[in-house]
């Protein structure tokens, strides 16, 4: 198995995306969810409400 | 900078705590697939909206997420492989027990080292851009945001195993597509 550190990784997307003049973050549309399973589909709309009725800052905020 | 987002950082550390919970207790560790994996090796290009695992050793890994404060899903009528975190509305479901139904070549998951003490597992890169170029063949039309991610991952892969990644191409598209058609894709991309 191949081992990395997440600090490595950050610093060699950083570098990859500077040669490929990418920048930012969520520029490549996530799945649309037109396949999504019940399960999923129940578990997303869980973190939905979630996120309706927290106040923590630092959450893990994403698009459904 | 990390080219992570914080809450992405925290979360991944968080399943990398029950993870190594799941080891300790003499399972292989868990392994991340799907979009939170696609947001590991794009940095970010796509954000994920929750984590996908593949692990044997399921009540273990439920075990390990009950004791880092998950909860499971447990509204009746609902399969019992949904936890969440009621704090950090993260979302995790554990949705098989063999690495892209046995496809996968297990010795080349790639194992990142979150913190000091604890890593997480992930789906070796060529077998997600696989995954999302079988998810793109699956319609006549195409599903344009599944060849877009797997052109992202190809493009930011610090190394692939081509021919590995040609095979598994063919395999997850049924033979309708195969690395020279993503590599074309790639290129228009770049001119």
């Amino acid at each position: 198995m191949n081992r990395i550190t997440l600090d490595q990784q950050s610093a060699w997307l950083a570098k990859r995306k500077q040669e490929l003049g990418l920048s930012g973050r969520d520029y490549v549309p996530a799945n649309g969810g037109a396949r999504r399973t019940a399960a999923k589909r129940a578990l997303l709309e869980k973190l939905a409400e979630i996120n309706r009725i927290s106040t923590r800052a630092l959450r893990f905020v994403a698009r459904y | 900078m990390s080219e992570f987002r914080k809450e992405f950082v925290e979360a991944l550390e968080l399943l990398a705590r029950a993870f190594e919970r799941v080891v300790q207790n003499g399972y292989s560790r868990p392994v991340l697939v799907g979009g939170a994996a696609v947001e590991f090796y794009t940095g970010g290009a796509v954000v994920s909206g929750d984590f996908d695992i593949v692990t044997q050793a399921e009540e273990a890994l439920g075990q390990a997420l009950l004791a880092e404060g998950f909860r499971r899903e447990d509204r009746p009528g609902w399969l019992l492989r949904g936890y969440y975190h009621p704090e950090l509305a993260l979302g995790v479901e554990i949705v098989g027990r063999a690495l892209f139904e046995g496809q996968a070549d297990e010795s080349r998951v790639l194992i990142v080292q979150v913190t000091p003490e604890a890593a997480v597992a992930l789906a070796p890169v060529e077998d997600l851009i696989a995954d999302r170029m079988g998810q793109f063949a699956s319609t006549a039309s195409g599903v344009g945001e599944m060849l877009e991610q797997a052109i992202r991952l190809l493009q930011l892969a610090p190394w692939v195993d081509e021919e590995y990644l040609n095979r598994r191409i063919a395999t997850e598209t049924a033979d309708a597509y195969d690395l020279r058609y993503l590599r074309e894709k790639v290129k228009e991309r770049t001119r």
